[in-house]
């Protein structure tokens, strides 16, 4: 849904982090994109791409690397993955959200909804 | 502090461990805390574009006024006619003109949190923009959020959107008199509701009536 602005963000940050250390180029950008956003990593990297037309990282190489999530249960204590419903119809395992162990609906969800600039690899 | 630096020509790593959506969701945790410190619940209301949401409000403002102290923010790309709609149920209201934006995020509840008097209140209702997806990836800082889900949206919407249901604590099937006229039975809802997050609340409400709002009033615990 956000992949225009995001990336736009995500552009923003690294540019200026390359600014920063002087780069002549940028080689690699690594992202991770949690599966509970609603953040498409193939439009993100769409998006991106074309941000960075005419950047030191316009050859940049994109490596997404999407996150499981992970959820800490308040009732008993588990953390860990959730268990997914694997539907013939959707595109995505879809999480079930309660509790694997216990069943409890008290879960917070630890990792699965970033999306965050890893790392970048610069030639400076 | 010593820096170490590349030299020319030099590759170097460099870990920016920066989570863009983090900074909304760092916001959102502050809206929380100055709503806790004033006594304030606040609780979203998400939906798809005429599902019902401002009608949900006005019933519930209605219903709660005696009980509760109310103000709520109107979220919308343009104009105020669901500001005026809520007022007129005896609310206080302020509404949030967003542009072209499709979801409401933390930095304008912050904004709006500023306008208001929050010595005055102790229920705030946040209405997001007419959307099921977008407003999924920016919390606001409220305690409960509550998506209302109309029958009019076609059998499908639950399959199709499951992201935007699971950090619901309360789901108003609205429009249950249009059941006839749909083919969809609330109960069918209901069950994919519970498949994907089995401590969810529902509740079976027309909102133009006020039918099933005391349910909802007590699924929210107000």
């Amino acid at each position: 849904m956000h992949e225009v602005s995001i990336s736009h963000a995500i552009a923003d940050v690294v540019l200026k982090e390359s600014e920063k250390q002087e780069a002549k180029k940028i080689l690699l950008v690594e992202l991770e994109i949690g599966e509970l956003s609603l953040l498409n990593p193939e439009q993100v990297e769409f998006w991106l791409k074309l941000a960075f037309e005419k950047t030191p990282a316009s050859e940049a190489e994109l490596k997404i690397e999407t996150i499981k999530p992970e959820v800490h249960c308040s009732a008993c204590g588990y953390e860990g993955t959730l268990e997914v419903k694997d539907d013939p119809l959707s595109h995505f395992l879809i999480p079930i959200f309660q509790c694997p162990k216990c069943g409890s609906g008290e879960i917070a969800v630890k990792r699965g909804r970033e999306c965050r600039v890893k790392k970048i690899e610069i030639l400076t | 502090m010593k820096i170490i630096r590349p030299d020319k020509g030099e590759v170097f790593d460099i870990e920016l461990d920066e989570d863009l959506l983090r900074r909304n969701q760092k916001l959102a945790e502050e809206n929380k805390k100055l709503l806790d410190s004033h006594k304030i619940l606040a609780i979203d209301i998400m939906g798809s574009v005429g599902s019902g949401k401002t009608s949900l409000v006005v019933q519930l403002v209605k219903y709660l006024k005696s009980k509760y102290r109310i103000a709520a923010l109107a979220g919308d790309t343009a104009t105020t006619i669901d500001a005026e709609r809520i007022k007129s149920a005896g609310a206080e209201v302020m509404e949030i003109n967003t542009g072209k934006e499709c979801h409401l995020d933390a930095n304008l509840i912050k904004k709006a949190l500023g306008e208001l008097n929050l010595d005055k209140i102790n229920l705030l209702f946040i209405e997001n923009v007419g959307n099921i997806i977008c407003p999924a990836d920016f919390p606001l800082g409220s305690h409960k959020r509550i998506v209302v889900l109309s029958l009019t949206e076609g059998p499908y919407v639950v399959l199709k959107h499951p992201f935007s249901f699971i950090d619901a604590d309360v789901i108003a099937i609205n429009k249950v008199d249009l059941s006839q006229a749909t083919g969809i039975a609330p109960a069918e809802f209901e069950k994919q509701l519970h498949e994907l997050k089995p401590s969810l609340k529902t509740a079976h409400t027309n909102c133009a009536t006020g039918e099933g709002i005391a349910k909802v009033a007590k699924a929210l615990g107000l």
